[in-house]
């Protein structure tokens, strides 16, 4: 059954003593018709929690009941049954939403403010001065890459540009949680990237935050943590690492070996395992990899677009202690080598894991170190460790992909999405 | 407060931008500047100036209430049903804070532009008023008739019970004093049981009186018999340099009718002064001065100025009037309840009374536009809008049912008037008329608007009727899943 091949639900394996931001427990909720009668159970049951610094993934396929929970958490809908919290407080709080930040699934805007307007709007709605109104918006504005455009109606925006002003009026107040429904819905790959970037900032600086996104690549990337929902009902809820790895292969990635050395470590793989599957590849960029690089290229040769263009500095007030620019930030995160401080029971679970996990991976381990030392006495040398048909192959797609690329390049939000 | 400014002004941004609104701008504007030149007056200035008093400023406001009903509806309805709110109601703002911005900003739009549009209308008619064409007796007519601001003083009302008491003593009397046996005799012409005991008979006899007098609702004045209203009240202090008027309207045959024409009749006033003979000498005191015997056109509107000074004509704030119809080829002058004769005393000018008129009309579109909002909080804008326009409409045919049947006792004597009476009294508890907030009729007939009624129109149609409608749509409006409304989103 499809069921059964579904990860059971899990709760963090780890005991985790930060404090509880979303708690749901059998959170149900039941659409009605006119007379009252039951129509559909879009939430059935669930349970689940949210903690501090968190960075959670809610994904799930059209009608899963994921929108119905976030517009549960944001008190647009009741439960009908069980229990939900938000910083230990009924989503209905109103006080409680000073710490909340919204990115609907649809940025519903109203056209006739300008993108100053806007955000002008949403910051006087939590009571901010005027100046700091303004310092904000300023602020944000151009994080988000649209200072060009302060003054033009949002009615006017691409889709992307809304987005982008969306948001940023969810991060007016600095919430301390933020739910971002389809958060790179309608974006170019560049403010995709500026997102999932902003995301990362975002948990550094020990914000909550609730993702959810068809796009899965999106979700591994910044989440630490997924919830996966089908018919109204939990199937995974667990760490990516704990739901993504596959403890029975694995992968090594070297330079490029010379002739020869490819044909020895097959060799010596086969002893090890002579049932198992084998493959030897190049790694890949990823398609948003080559394209983030190729529009970075295109920017430094100045051709100008008249949509949004790649955010500018974070907000300061956003960046209290984060570095000054979407790049530094990136390259902070790369250099991000210093393991965050943690409390010793935490420890203690994780040592009792590695403990378990060290004595049976201890004789592969041993193979390992045998085939690495055969590798590292192999000199890294260009090699053709493909045949000219594949290289062939993987040249034609490449230039394909640059072409339409290119192509994207030359229209640059000349056209609302 | 910062939120809720911001959506105050949000909301005023958002209403100017409206389709309908601006379509009901240029009506406005229609008002203001053409509906004078489309209506048809007497051709005196009395009439040009009525019309636009009367007409202009009562397009400006009903057109006001009516693009208040649309926007109030349209602005909260439209907000949730484009989930636009769901961006708002995430933040910490208070629902009640949302929709009473939402109220606030609708309703500062509609004050300016009644504002702008008072002021207009005020300016065209002074600029009508400063020209050289209006004669000097036009100009006093103005001047003493609708550019001033009248209390009007209604006769004491008739005691009909008393009135048919009197009557049925009267026919008794009578019946005695010629041998007839009356009871016998209204037995015999109505066919009705021998057998019933006088008492009975004597009292479907008073009924009978009680019923015709009720249906004439008013003083029917035969030959030479003069009709006599009683006015207590009065101010006591008044100089004799003021002037009392007369206002009155005459039906001929007895029924209301429309059709016009002249009967000859004179009016008679209380005069407390001395009589003397022709020595001089105190004989006693005049009650009754008579006026001047006139053809009065009938089924009009007439007015006349009091002849007696007002120190003799009111004493201790009571006066009294007379009428004696002197047309022989008349059987029948009919004075309908309600229709007079009043009498009109000068209390202010004519700025301060079209201030108040003003503010009548705001108080209007602030109930009315409270209305919608509360209505709109809790249904979508297509039921909004005509529960909105029901409850209006509603509350115009239950007042025009109540004040149709002007007296209780009317009602007894049919069973439709008995269910059409209670019904719309009942719905005036809720319902508050539109009518109530159009005192422009009292504007161009030169009555105050007295703060008296301006506050109990705000205690009773404001405070007592479409607050706790507002209230309870409030109420909803928090409640609500919003979510579940958006027809999006």
């Amino acid at each position: 059954m499809v069921a059964e091949e579904l990860k059971q639900p899990e709760q963090p394996s780890v005991q985790d003593d930060r404090s509880v931001v979303v708690s749901a427990v059998g959170l149900t909720k039941v659409f009605r018709d006119f007379w009252n009668r039951p129509k559909a159970k879009a939430v059935n049951d669930i349970d689940f929690e949210v903690r501090e610094g968190e960075v959670v993934g809610l994904l799930g396929p059209n009608g899963s009941g994921k929108s119905t929970t976030v517009k549960m958490l944001l008190g647009l809908l009741y439960p009908t049954g069980g229990r939900l919290t938000v910083f230990g407080k009924s989503p209905r709080d109103v006080e409680n939403k000073r710490l909340i930040g919204y990115l609907p699934e649809e940025t519903y805007l109203y056209k006739y403010l300008t993108a100053f307007e806007t955000l002008d709007f949403f910051a006087s709605l939590f009571g901010l001065s005027k100046e700091e109104r303004t310092r904000r918006c300023d602020q944000l504005l151009n994080m988000v890459g649209l200072a060009h455009a302060r003054n033009r109606p949002v009615g006017e925006f691409s889709k992307g540009m809304a987005r982008r002003i969306g948001l940023a009026q969810a991060m007016i107040n600095d919430p301390a949680f933020l739910i971002l429904d389809e958060p790179t819905s309608g974006l170019d790959p560049l403010g995709c990237r500026e997102v999932k970037d902003l995301i990362k900032l975002l948990k550094k600086r020990g914000k909550t935050v609730i993702v959810t996104s068809h796009l899965l690549s999106d979700v591994e990337e910044v989440c630490d943590r997924i919830i996966v929902l089908y018919g109204g009902r939990i199937r995974a809820n667990g760490s990516l690492d704990e739901l993504l790895t596959i403890r029975t292969n694995d992968t090594i990635t070297v330079p490029c070996l010379p002739e020869g050395a490819l044909d020895r470590i097959r060799d010596i793989v086969r002893e090890s395992a002579p049932d198992g599957e084998m493959s030897v590849e190049h790694p890949h960029l990823s398609l948003e990899e080559f394209f983030v690089d190729l529009v970075n290229e295109a920017k430094k040769e100045s051709i100008e677009t008249s949509g949004s263009q790649a955010g500018g500095a974070i907000a300061e007030y956003l960046a209290a202690d984060a570095p000054k620019d979407t790049k530094a930030v990136l390259e902070s995160l790369a250099r991000e080598d210093v393991p965050p401080v943690e409390d010793p029971a935490r420890i203690l679970a994780r040592k009792m894991k590695e403990d378990a996990e060290k004595a049976a991976a201890e004789a592969e381990k041993k193979r390992k170190d045998e085939l690495l030392a055969m590798l590292q006495a192999s000199a890294p040398a260009p090699a053709d460790g493909k045949s000219l048909q594949e290289k062939k192959a993987a040249e034609a797609k490449m230039s394909e992909a640059n072409r339409k690329l290119k192509d994207l390049l030359s229209n640059p939000g000349g056209k609302k999405d | 407060m910062t939120a809720f400014f911001a959506i105050v002004k949000l909301t005023f941004r958002s209403a100017i931008r409206s389709h309908i609104f601006r379509l009901l701008l240029f009506l406005l504007l229609f008002g203001i500047f053409l509906l004078p030149f489309t209506l048809l007056s007497d051709n005196t200035p009395k009439g040009e100036v009525q019309i636009v008093l009367q007409y202009c400023l009562g397009f400006a406001g009903s057109v006001l209430c009516l693009s208040s009903v649309w926007l109030a509806c349209a602005e909260v309805c439209n907000d949730v049903e484009t989930a636009h709110l769901h961006m708002i109601v995430v933040k910490p703002v208070r629902r009640a804070v949302v929709l009473l911005g939402k109220y606030t900003g609708v309703v500062l739009i509609h004050l300016v532009l009644l504002l702008i549009a008072a002021a207009v209308i005020y300016i065209f008619l002074a600029i009508r008023l400063s020209s050289s064409d209006i004669s000097p007796e036009d100009r006093k007519i103005l001047d003493e008739q609708v550019l001033t601001a009248r209390s009007v003083y209604r006769p004491v009302p008739r005691d009909v019970e008393k009135e048919a008491q009197e009557e049925l003593a009267r026919i008794i009397k009578y019946s005695e004093e010629h041998g007839r046996d009356i009871r016998m005799a209204y037995k015999s012409s109505q066919g009705v049981d021998s057998t019933l005991p006088d008492d009975q008979i004597l009292d479907a006899m008073y009924r009978e009186i009680l019923d015709e007098k009720i249906k004439t609702k008013g003083l029917i004045s035969r030959g030479d018999e003069p009709l006599f209203w009683e006015f207590e009240g009065l101010p006591k202090n008044l100089s004799d340099d003021e002037t009392v008027f007369l206002r009155y309207t005459v039906f001929v045959n007895r029924y209301y009718t429309q059709n016009q024409n002249y009967v000859r009749g004179i009016w008679g006033f209380s005069e407390n002064r001395a009589r003397k003979n022709d020595l001089g000498e105190e004989t006693g005191v005049d009650d009754m001065t008579a006026g001047e015997a006139e053809d009065i056109l009938t089924a009009a509107q007439n007015e006349m100025a009091v002849p007696v000074p007002p120190g003799r004509f009111i004493r201790d704030g009571k006066a009294r009037v007379a009428f004696v119809n002197l047309d022989t080829d008349t059987s029948e002058v009919n004075f309908e309840e309600g229709k007079g004769p009043f009498l009109l005393i000068r209390e202010a000018g004519f700025f301060s009374n079209y201030c108040r008129a003003t503010l009548v009309m705001a108080i209007g579109v602030i109930s009315v536009t409270l209305l919608a909002s509360a209505v709109a909080a809790c249904m979508s804008l297509p039921i909004a809008v005509f529960f909105s326009g029901a409850y209006l409409f509603t509350g115009a045919l239950a007042s025009y049912t109540v004040t149709s049947i002007p007296d209780e006792l009317n009602y007894k004597a049919d069973y439709t008037g008995t269910f059409g009476y209670r019904f719309g009294d009942m719905l005036l508890i809720l319902v508050a008329p539109l009518q109530d907030f159009f005192v422009t009729d009292c504007l161009a007939n030169g009555e105050l608007v007295g703060f008296r009624f301006i506050g109990l129109l705000f205690a009773k149609d404001f405070l007592l009727r479409t607050l706790p409608v507002f209230l309870l749509g409030a109420w909803i409006y928090t409640r609500r899943e919003l979510a579940l409304d958006a027809k999006r989103g």
